[in-house]
């Protein structure tokens, strides 16, 4: 049987964090099972009582006499109510949430599924009341003319079965519901962004983004649970037709955007030669939760930095042609590089002139300025490929962007091309 | 009649719903297979694996206590064993001391 493929890590891709949503997320799917629960164990119960054999008089006299099966009754009711509030309350405090939105869009939109449970529900009250029904008039008769228990046991039987069958759909709900929170989980490594989102049961969807689409990150809390707990939500807009990313109900979605974006200018700034900004982040990562702790001033770990950097570093003539003067230009070779001076992390645009066109990207740039003088005869001049982590381009302006590994034979095939285009 | 439709039909959900659960939790645990994701994912499937067979067992107990034997056969035997008893009866106490002359 084939395995699914849900992460594919590349040779040099670590994963930075893993981020699950706030578990306040699943209280309402809890609150909606206890209800569920305690209205199915008052039906139980008073089907319980009515089939003691007694007739309806008899029943409400009997009733009467459990005085402590009333309170209990009474507090079982005081119970779903303060759950029902409960429920109310983190439905409304949650938010902007998908999880929650769907709450809000099945308790004041779809109509119909409310429809579809009260249906359910009145067939399963008006199932269980034939049987009652029926198992008191032909207990009389029963009594009467066959002597025997046939419907009592009848009765007792169905109603066994439907508490069976009841109570493992309720299980099967909190175990979708739970599927649905708890495999939504959002993935950042050194390379890309994933978003892996598990629909109920059999469902899933995986969305996947590198650093360089990335165009905005910024993060939202609102409501008075979200701000104490610093539950919010990142949003991350991409460039093109690619879909935006949300990372939703997240702990501390502030540092998680500002993360990203370090992450972004590291290997922008990698990419481009720079050597003391890549040296100031550690990221330590801790499975299976959302707690990472970070460090700015610690020196980044070898295989990190080699991790975010590009594979090769010896066919980078784009890193060697590289002036960082502020806002001077800098060509060589038809490639032109145009870094603009970064203030206040405010993105700047950054240019990639190549033949037949300009490639425009935001860049999120530091305050240090680089100064680095490469002597012409270091840049070899058959290699007309220009490469960014991850990203080929030709001179003529073939780009080649594949999350497949860059080996010799596509390298070699992309130099044929342009050199082909070229004459 | 009504005790073997109620059985037949708790048998189909039975099967329906192991099936149905069961492929889910194979899926779960393939999920399970990326360390890094898995999380407490196997942990919790086998906890709500341990209620479901739990509740099912529960159930079957609770089936086993019952008499079910409510087909035709059973009620006509009966209805005709009573209907006997009931006749001797009436035979026995409206026929007069001695027999009719």
């Amino acid at each position: 049987m084939t395995q699914s493929v849900v992460l594919h890590l590349h040779e040099n891709e670590k994963i930075i964090m893993i981020l699950r949503r706030h578990w306040l997320v699943y209280l309402p799917h809890i609150v909606i099972a206890f209800i569920l629960a305690v209205v199915f164990m008052a039906i139980v119960l008073v089907a319980n009582v009515s089939m003691s054999g007694k007739e309806f008089s008899d029943i409400l006299h009997e009733f009467a006499a459990y005085r402590g099966l009333i309170w209990g009754v009474f507090a079982v009711g005081v119970i779903a109510v303060i759950g029902f509030v409960l429920f109310l309350i983190a439905r409304h405090t949650i938010q902007p949430t998908r999880q929650t939105a769907r709450h809000i869009e099945f308790f004041k939109r779809n109509w119909y599924v409310f429809i579809v449970i009260a249906t359910l529900a009145i067939g399963f009250t008006v199932a269980l009341g034939s049987f009652l029904l029926l198992d008191i008039i032909s207990n009389r008769a029963a009594h009467e003319a066959l002597g025997g228990n046939i419907s009592d046991h009848l009765g007792r039987g169905a109603l066994t079965i439907f508490s069976g069958m009841y109570c493992l759909s309720l299980v099967a709900y909190l175990y979708a519901s739970w599927l649905d929170y708890y495999l939504d989980i959002f993935v950042i490594t050194n390379r890309q962004i994933l978003d892996i989102e598990q629909i109920i049961l059999f469902g899933r969807k995986i969305s996947e983004t590198n650093f360089q689409q990335i165009q905005d990150v910024t993060s939202k809390v609102k409501g008075l649970i979200n701000t104490l707990l610093d539950i919010g939500t990142v949003f991350i807009e991409t460039a093109g037709e690619k879909e935006n990313f949300s990372f939703e109900d997240v702990q501390h979605p502030t540092f998680i955007a500002s993360t990203i974006l370090e992450i972004q200018q590291q290997q922008w700034e990698y990419a481009a030669g720079g050597d003391e900004g890549r040296a100031e982040m550690e990221v330590k990562v801790e499975e299976s939760s959302n707690k990472f702790s970070y460090n700015p001033n610690a020196e980044i770990p070898e295989q990190f930095q080699k991790a975010v950097g590009v594979r090769d570093n010896e066919e980078l003539p784009i890193r060697q042609a590289a002036h960082f003067r502020g806002d001077e230009e800098s060509t060589h070779q038809g490639g032109l590089i145009h870094l603009g001076r970064a203030q206040d992390r405010e993105p700047q645009e950054r240019r990639t002139r190549v033949q037949g066109g300009v490639i425009t990207q935001p860049y999120y740039g530091s305050e240090r300025r680089q100064h680095r003088e490469i002597p012409d005869e270091t840049i070899p001049e058959k290699k007309k490929v220009l490469y960014t982590d991850g990203r080929v381009i030709l001179d003529h302006g073939v780009i080649w962007q594949s999350n497949q590994n860059l080996t010799d034979d596509i390298m070699d095939v992309l130099n044929q091309m342009d050199a082909e285009n070229s004459r | 009649m009504f005790g073997s439709i109620l059985l037949l039909i708790y048998a189909l959900f039975l099967i329906a719903y192991v099936a149905v659960m069961g492929y889910a939790m194979y899926r779960v645990w393939l999920f399970g297979q990326y360390r890094a994701l898995a999380g407490m994912s196997i942990l919790v499937t086998l906890c709500f694996v341990i209620a479901m067979l739990g509740i099912i067992a529960f159930t079957l107990i609770g089936i086993g206590r019952y008499t079910w034997d409510d087909s035709a056969h059973f009620y006509i035997d009966k209805l005709i064993h009573v209907s006997d008893q009931n006749t001797q009866f009436q035979a026995k106490t409206t026929t007069p001391k001695g027999g009719v002359k």
